[in-house]
């Protein structure tokens, strides 16, 4: 498979030509936060996103998708959604999020909803530019992408290296026109980038191997770390909303205005919703479990700040703690983003600071979107 | 009330313990357990207690209703395994009865198959007694020992009064050699596994089924998750030994 190198005007050109004939889904910038969305313009792209409110998932898992559709005399037939599209900028650690919803749900049994909305995706990758303040990807083993995409887009030396893996990315990167070769230093600055996101992309540290987490989880069951945590937990459930691997969901018919066509939709649900296990005796295999949640949601409606809607309180869960400058290597030189003081504005720039803490800039008059490529 | 129900095409092979996802257009979609042996003809049985929106629906249903069924899903009682040429010792509380049921006809239309074989039934009251018809023609039957009882009685219930683990001592098997199926309440199991531990019997021998929230029947929605395993792939019947471990399940 090929790899070639872009300057930023033949991506802007590259993204906008898909833009206008696919649909492409990429991170832009909504209030001073960053979502995933249609993306209709190349200025919009922010390749410099920290992290999205909500993960990539919801194109392969919607928050509500239609299962069969029925009429009125009781026969039903399945729908599947198999509109092609290109998710364009994918974090490495979303990459891995996605892999591990493949294996979920492709594997054993596999879910023809899922499976058609998969086939029909192309993946470009990015390898991440500005590091969000709880990052934690390194540790996970996650903060580089080997593998699970179509294209890798890597920013070296203010141009992109895109490394095309399957025929589908090959297709898509030969729509960019001619491509520069990437030459061995453009490789070997990717190199680097790589390396620094090893480094970097861990402002928490895991106190273990991943490998070793399940089985620490199981030997944890009782530890009293979970009923403390559950006295701040408000049974929102926000926290798997913005899960990238949360996959749970529930099933439920809604009924049209006739009260005899509709169609059978399944929404995200959570494990941590108190009827999730209930049956139909109305006891759940978890009451002691609930028991805890109980007590915290009364305590919780006792708080006047708590949020009532759901998108409100999936923000309020995925808002990251106000940016902090990450450790400065002292030895590096590898070209940056650098945020200025209040942590708002992004300035190009070379510098010592391999990982900015990006933000949203939409409401700062001096902005210039394409700076964000 | 207890459904038959006949595919429009072809016939559902399934297996004792097995479950079928009922749904109604409009309504929605429950597990449901089989109740009737297989190869009794085209139709299969279904025992079904009103207790929610779409087992309300089902009740409502005139003679010769379209269902939508998908199935059969889970894992069996061992009645054509484990349980061959051994002891059958059959432990059922409440409307736990009904997937046993279907695993107590199998073994009783082969009987020879089997040693003895021993029926444990108890419900919370008389009135709550399900399938009278068979309870009768187990307990006139010579080759199957068929003992029930209700937690309390009411005339003119003359029948034993207790708990069913009170039964559980009187069962006629050879610890060393029976397989155990049961079902019933959370509870039950509790205070069964322990009589039958003293008893002698071996976890690998217990098989139970535990009801759990089966929404997908196919391991994808995460309902019916008993730690890493499914209820709707690895169960809902479980050898007691690969679970006796794991929080909540039991």
């Amino acid at each position: 498979m090929s790899i070639g190198q872009l300057d930023v005007e033949t991506l802007c050109a590259w993204v906008d030509a898909l833009a206008r004939a696919e649909t492409v889904y990429a991170p832009q910038a909504r209030g001073d936060r960053f979502v995933y969305d249609r993306l209709r313009r190349a200025e919009d792209l922010r390749l410099d996103h920290d992290v999205t409110l909500l993960p990539p998932k919801k194109y392969f898992l919607p928050p509500r998708e239609r299962l069969a559709q029925f009429d009125g005399t009781g026969a039903a037939r399945s729908v599947l959604d198999e509109t092609p599209f290109v998710l364009f900028g994918v974090h490495p650690y979303d990459v891995a999020a996605i892999a591990q919803a493949d294996a979920y749900y492709l594997k054993e049994n596999p879910d023809a909803h899922y499976a058609a909305r998969r086939r029909g995706a192309v993946i470009v990758a990015c390898d991440v530019q500005a590091a969000s303040s709880s990052v934690f990807a390194a540790c996970m083993g996650t903060a580089v992408a080997r593998e699970g995409f179509d294209l890798l887009l890597t920013r070296v030396d203010g141009a992109y290296v895109a490394d095309a893996r399957t025929p589908a990315g090959e297709a898509l990167l030969a729509r960019a026109g001619r491509l520069s070769k990437a030459d061995a230093v453009a490789l070997g600055r990717r190199e680097q980038v790589w390396q620094d996101a090893l480094k970097f992309l861990r402002r928490h540290e895991l106190k273990c191997r991943p490998a070793d987490l399940p089985g620490l989880l199981t030997r944890s069951y009782e530890h009293a770390a979970w009923e403390k945590r559950s006295e701040r937990c408000h049974s929102c459930a926000s926290c798997v909303l913005v899960c990238p691997s949360c996959f749970c969901f529930d099933v439920q018919d809604d009924t049209g205005w006739d009260l005899c066509s509709g169609e059978r939709c399944r929404r995200w649900d959570a494990c941590l919703l108190r009827d999730f296990a209930l049956v139909a005796d109305t006891t759940s295999a978890r009451t002691a479990w609930s028991a805890i949640v109980t007590a915290s949601t009364a305590r919780a409606s006792t708080c006047t700040t708590a949020s009532a809607s759901w998108p409100a309180s999936a923000a309020d869960a995925a808002s990251p703690p106000a940016p902090r400058a990450l450790p400065i290597p002292s030895s590096s030189t590898t070209p940056c983003w650098r945020t200025d003081h209040a942590g708002l504005r992004l300035r190009r720039g070379e510098g010592p600071l391999p990982f900015a803490a990006g933000r949203p800039a939409a409401q700062d008059p001096c902005h210039r979107p394409r700076d964000a490529l | 009330m207890l459904f038959e129900v006949r595919p429009e095409v072809g016939r559902l092979d399934y297996m004792p313990g097995q479950f079928v996802e009922v749904s109604l257009p409009g309504v929605g979609e429950a597990p449901i357990s089989i109740c009737s042996a297989p190869g009794r003809g085209e139709s299969f049985q279904m025992l079904v207690r009103k207790t929610g929106r779409l087992t309300a629906a089902l009740h409502a249903l005139p003679e010769g209703a379209r269902l939508g069924v998908r199935g059969p899903y889970g894992t069996r009682f061992p009645v054509g395994d484990d349980m061959k040429g051994r002891d059958a010792l059959f432990v059922a509380g409440g409307i736990g009865l009904a997937p046993l049921r279907s695993a107590i006809l199998y073994v009783l239309e082969r009987r020879a198959d089997y040693g003895r074989v021993t029926i444990l039934y108890g419900t919370k009251s008389p009135a709550e007694r399900l399938f009278t018809r068979d309870l009768a023609a187990w307990a006139a039957r010579n080759d199957v020992q068929f003992l029930e009882t209700v937690d309390r009685a009411e005339p003119p219930w003359t029948g034993n009064v207790g708990v069913i683990t009170t039964l559980i001592p009187r069962a006629r098997v050879d610890p060393a050699r029976v397989v155990v199926a049961a079902c019933g309440p959370p509870i039950m199991y509790k205070f069964v596994l322990v009589s039958l531990h003293a008893l002698g019997v071996a976890h690998t021998q217990i098989f139970v089924s535990l009801e759990r929230r089966m929404k997908c029947g196919v391991g994808k929605c995460g309902h019916c998750q008993i730690n890493g395993l499914y209820a709707c792939l690895d169960g809902p019947v479980f050898r007691y030994d690969r679970i006796a471990d794991m929080q909540e399940a039991i």
